[in-house]
């Protein structure tokens, strides 16, 4: 696949200063991109920590930021014996549970029924991606709406069944759970999207086999479909580790304003909305201290995945 | 890519177990896909109440009079409850590029069109171009990018939102369409990688020929490469659409003046709900979704079939 | 095909480089200058609705010549709270904010708010601008660290319970004016078991209940503020704002505020009252939309709410006044009320949006316009015209009466809620002291944003907890945020 450079390297160096110039045309814009909105940001986020503004001092206006040394890490430090705290870091590790282990298996069964010929197939791969092209506010309007007391579907249909609806948003830890079902409800059909993708990629040649022998779906499924796709599981389940970091609209639409559902992308995100500038570097201490913990698990996680099964791709 | 597993004619033999695993799984869709759909149905018979008979008990039946209003009033503009009667805001078409802040579903349609078009085209091409390069070239700090590529997608950072914030005022970009365009404008996300999967794999032949008679690199990038990845770019394009068209969070930071439907609709049932118009809400959710409905099923088979999330291998 | 795609492609990347080069160049950041001379005012488009901003800018313009634009000028945004410190440091093309509770003292400090001392010298009804805000208000509206004026108050809020007259009246029902005449009101309207909604089929009728409410807003605040105040006195709490020590949280000291919650808990909460566990809320308080439990008020499903002055004018358009005729009730007496020299309890109310704030860019290129217009507004025949076109709600500002107020939008409520402003005496929660600009801590309650109504109510905790949690975790932390807190604003 490398042929056309090995056999460029023999041509002229005219053509590779030809080549050169190509190749950094082609990367200036993103990489330039990449420094300033990723490089710079990140230098700019770092060096903001070890920082406090000050605005006053002895009755004089001073305005400006000053050395803070490991101030704003200390406290970071100390706030995550809170239980505010605790509970952002814990509703957000929550997200990551839910999408890896409850979303993608549920995801990579039902790509395995819809891809053995289930009646009306095609259908439901359509039916369930709905909810990913929908904007998030009228989703979230919708699925809360539906469990209003008075108003909602749910509650009217457990009504006429006679059962006593509890109070799925009144207090917390439900309040979660329900946030933690809206994204399994509202996020399966993307994940069924990209792993019927891998499973409709895998070589028919495979299946034919157990199609005669009517090998049992639990035994093809784990032996054939699983180490098959397992690249896209790989990579699925990375994003779904990203989660943790990335989560924010699902709680700040069904729950708005409430801190119990509060995650850490949230935190930071209303920080960027309505917070002083003055209290800011704590709150990036708070997110470039949590990614610093994770980094080492995310990379270690990444690499045992890759050992499971033999790399094959289709 | 190679041997795709061909929904065929030919007869399906399923052992008895298989049936049942079958059935129940088929029930079980059928059930999720009802929790989809039937709260849209619900949403749009109730868009067509008045707020008292919606409120006063008529929940769940069809409209007794349809309250056509309920969606003209959107279209006209917002009207202004005042307790000395109703001020209309116009919002007529030519009051599109200086409006601020006066929720015109229309205004909203044309900015994410705009927004989504722009966002996606910029993207796509500068991954083509990156991913491009850096799977077919040979060249110092190749291994480098795509390591660091790949580092920054599984590894997410959080806390550097402030400063994000912070440079793109110091650019003068903090409330306009320009600012995020550009922050979407990068080349190495995603994008990268699923095109980098394709280019990798790509045969040079053609392209060999091509620069046999004489073709340069931009030559055969752009008349070569670029048409062969057409099915992907195109694909990826839809997804990555969808992404823009959907996102709430950049435009409720950086692009507040003028919103995109995604956030816009956030204003709106805010509007809307604080005031007790359930069934406009619901009106104004409808008006939002046709057409992205519309697109979706234009496009719902590109998108199915070819949908590939794949390995992070490197 | 492909080249039908390559087709589509090519118009679409033409439309989209189109579009964006229209947004490109239309559209100026905000920043676009507006012309001298012509003002925009930008507010919270919240429960005090529209109307009182059209016409007093359509008043001023008549008086002044200075021009509002009834389309361009007038800015009403959902958003406004939230957006106002970035507008501020980025510039913004509005003249006046009418926003929330803001931290302005940090724009101010950096110079980002209009001073207004100017404008509280100013002639204003025959005194000065100052003399017309409300004293309790006027301390709050000065930076400490210069002692400049920065900020007008804009509404001298008020909130409690609110009751629907027309079941009070139909059923007989007194307006409590003690607590315990308010349990008692709650255990017979409880038990009278009266169907709300008669015309609903038999599965979906419910009783009225005592309370409708929702755990989305702080509204039982209202309510809990008053009692705490009743109980600690006003005094009291207004050294509690400047945080002296660790000990104004603490109950062996003297802090009321876990017992007046104790107070609600044991009347909201659900209890047994002869045997019988008794709910007084509608179905899933707790857990509804605010908006979804304010049209069950409206409709009769429940005689009381807690809500605030805002409450007639937020849900106007849904009002059916032979259903509900809402009244704000002064708040019940709790028993341990002090009292003043004669034996009578001291009527209290708490001032809601006591923070709310009215601010001038610095940026603004019509300043002297602005405080034109706010001097204008501060007279008291115009703040009348804001009660009036927002049903009720006061600005924080002295009114001798109601009069000239037409009689069409003075209604009971507008009445109940002047009463009640008048005759109490009026506190908030609003502070300059450093560690609250500095986020470290919050006067009311420990993590703010989690509703301990919604948890006292569904027994996910009890009021001890809260309080002994709080305490503890401000004794340990106090020095330490206070000295964090005076690095950035100076040693108080």
């Amino acid at each position: 696949m490398e042929g056309t450079s090995a056999v460029k390297r023999r041509k002229t160096r005219r053509k590779s200063i030809y080549e050169t110039g190509f190749i950094i045309l082609m990367l200036a814009y993103p990489v330039i991109h990449f420094i300033v909105f990723w490089g710079i940001v990140n230098f700019n986020s770092i060096l903001r920590t070890f920082q406090r503004y000050v605005m006053w001092q002895d009755g004089k206006l001073v305005n400006s930021w000053v050395w803070a040394g490991l101030d704003n890490y200390k406290n970071v430090w100390t706030s995550f014996s809170r239980a505010d705290t605790r509970r952002i870091i814990g509703n957000s590790l929550g997200y990551m549970v839910v999408s890896n282990f409850i979303s993608l298996p549920l995801a990579i069964i039902s790509s395995y029924f819809l891809f053995k010929k289930m009646p009306f197939a095609k259908w439901f791969r359509v039916i369930f991606f709905l909810p990913s092209i929908i904007p998030i506010v009228v989703l979230a309007t919708v699925f809360r709406f539906q469990f209003d007391a008075r108003f909602g579907l749910v509650n009217g249909f457990l009504n006429i069944l006679g059962i006593d609806s509890p109070s799925w948003f009144g207090v917390y830890p439900n309040s979660q759970r329900m946030i933690y079902l809206y994204c399994i409800w509202a996020g399966l059909g993307f994940n069924v999207l990209l792993l019927s993708g891998a499973i409709s990629r895998l070589p028919v040649d495979l299946f034919e086999y157990s199609h005669l022998e009517g090998t049992p779906y639990v035994k093809e499924f784990f032996r054939i479909v699983i180490p098959l796709i397992w690249p896209t599981i790989t990579t699925t389940f990375l994003l779904g580790l990203t989660s943790v970091f990335g989560v924010m609209l699902q709680p700040m639409m069904i729950m708005p304003g409430d801190a119990n559902t509060q995650t850490i992308a949230l935190k930071i995100y209303n920080s960027v909305r309505t917070a002083n500038e003055t209290a800011r570097p704590e709150i990036i201490a708070f997110g470039l201290l949590l990614s610093v913990m994770a980094m080492p698990f995310i990379i270690a996680i990444r690499f045992g995945m890759e050992k499971i099964y033999a790399d094959v791709e289709f | 890519m190679k041997n795709r597993y061909k929904i065929g004619k030919q007869k399906i033999i399923r052992s008895t177990p298989q049936k049942i695993a079958m059935g129940i799984v088929f029930a079980l869709f059928l059930i999720y896909s009802v929790t989809l759909v039937f709260p849209f149905v619900w949403m749009f018979v109730n868009s067509f109440k008045s707020p008292a008979e919606f409120f006063g008990g008529n929940i769940w039946g069809f409209p007794k009079t349809l309250r056509i209003a309920n969606y003209s009033e959107i279209f006209v503009g917002l009207p202004v409850g005042g307790a000395d009667g109703a001020v209309i805001e116009t919002t007529v078409v030519g009051k599109l590029f200086g409006a601020t802040h006066k929720y015109s579903i229309f205004e909203m349609f044309i900015v994410s069109i705009a927004l989504t078009l722009a966002c996606t085209m910029s993207n796509i091409f500068f991954s083509a171009t990156s991913s491009y390069v850096v799977a077919k070239y040979r060249f110092f700090g190749r291994q480098f990018i795509y390591s660091l590529a790949i580092f920054l997608m599984i590894v997410p950072i959080a806390g550097t939102l402030p400063e994000q914030y912070a440079l793109m005022r110091w650019l003068g970009l903090e409330d306009s369409f320009f600012g995020v365009f550009l922050m979407f404008s990068a080349g190495f996300g995603m994008n990268f990688f699923l095109m980098y999967g394709f280019f990798k794999n790509i045969s040079t032949t053609y392209a060999e020929a091509a620069r046999v008679d004489g073709a340069g690199h931009i030559m055969v990038f752009f008349k070569i490469m670029l048409p062969l990845a057409l099915p992907v770019i195109v694909s990826l394009s839809v997804i990555y659409a969808i992404g823009i068209w959907n996102d709430y969070t950049t435009p409720s930071i950086y692009m507040k003046s003028m919103p995109p439907l995604a956030y816009g609709l956030f204003l709106i049932r805010e509007t809307l709900t604080g005031k007790g118009a359930y069934t406009q809400t619901f009106a104004a959710m409808m008006i939002a979704l046709v057409p992205i409905l519309a697109v979706f099923v234009a496009f719902s088979n590109t998108i199915m079939e070819n949908t590939i999330a794949g390995g992070l291998k490197g | 095909m492909k080249k039908k795609i390559l087709k589509f492609g090519a118009v679409l990347m033409a439309l989209a480089f189109t579009l964006t080069a229209a947004f490109a160049c239309g559209k100026n950041n905000g920043k676009k200058p507006f012309a001298p001379h012509s003002l925009k005012i930008t507010f919270y488009d919240g429960g005090y609705g529209r109307a009182w901003a059209y016409k007093l800018a359509e008043k001023f313009t008549q008086e002044t010549g200075i021009v509002i634009d009834q389309e361009t000028g007038i800015n009403p945004s959902k958003t406004t709270t939230d957006d106002i410190p970035n507008a501020l440091a980025n510039g913004t093309d509005t003249d006046i904010f009418f926003s929330h509770n803001i931290i302005w003292e940090v724009p101010a400090s950096k110079g980002q708010i209009e001073p207004l001392d100017d404008l509280f010298a100013m002639e204003c009804d025959g005194k000065t601008v100052a003399d017309r805000v409300l004293p309790e208000l006027l301390n709050d509206c000065k930076l400490k660290f210069n002692g400049s004026y920065y900020k007008l108050p804009w509404t001298n809020g008020a909130g409690g319970l609110i009751y629907n007259k027309v079941l009070f009246d139909k059923y007989g029902w007194e307006v409590p004016e003690t607590y315990n005449e308010l349990v008692a009101l709650c255990e017979t309207i409880e038990s009278a078991e009266i169907v709300a909604n008669p015309e609903a089929p038999k599965a979906e009728q419910v009783n009225i209940k005592p309370f409708a409410w929702s755990s989305e807003c702080y509204y039982w605040d209202y309510l809990v503020f008053d009692w705490w105040a009743q109980l600690e006195g006003v005094d009291s709490i207004e050294n509690l704002k400047k945080l002296p020590s660790a000990d104004v949280f603490d109950p062996a000291k003297g802090y009321k505020f876990p017992e007046a919650v104790q107070l609600w808990a044991d009347l909201v909460a659900p209890h047994e009252v002869n045997g019988v566990l008794r709910d007084y809320s509608m179905k899933d308080s707790s857990g509804r939309h605010y908006q979804a439990a304010q049209i069950d008020f409206l409709n009769g499903f429940a005689a009381m709410m807690p809500n605030a002055q805002w409450l007639e004018s937020e849900m106007r358009d849904n009002i059916d006044y032979e259903k509900c005729e809402m009244v704000l009730m002064p708040a019940p007496v709790v028993p341990g009320a002090k009292t003043d020299g004669e034996g009578n309890p001291i009527r209290v109310n708490y001032q809601v949006g006591g923070g709310d704030s009215i601010i001038i860019p610095a940026c603004s290129v019509n300043k002297e316009e602005a405080k034109q217009f706010l001097r204008f507004m501060m007279r008291e025949e115009n703040a009348k015209l804001f009660t009036e076109r927002t049903q009720g709600v006061m600005l924080g500002v002295k009114y001798d009466n109601l009069d000239g107020i037409g009689d069409r939008y003075l209604t009971k409520f507008a009445r109940s809620v002047f009463e009640v402003n008048t005759n109490s005496r009026k506190f908030n929660l609003y502070s300059q002291a450093n560690m609250v600009l500095n986020n470290k801590i919050t006067l009311e309650w420990a993590d703010t944003g989690v509703n301990h109504y919604a948890e006292l109510y569904n027994k996910a905790t009890t009021v001890d907890a809260v309080f002994a949690t709080r305490l503890s975790d401000i004794k340990a932390n106090f020095a330490q945020w206070k000295s964090d807190s005076d690095k950035v604003f100076g040693a108080e």
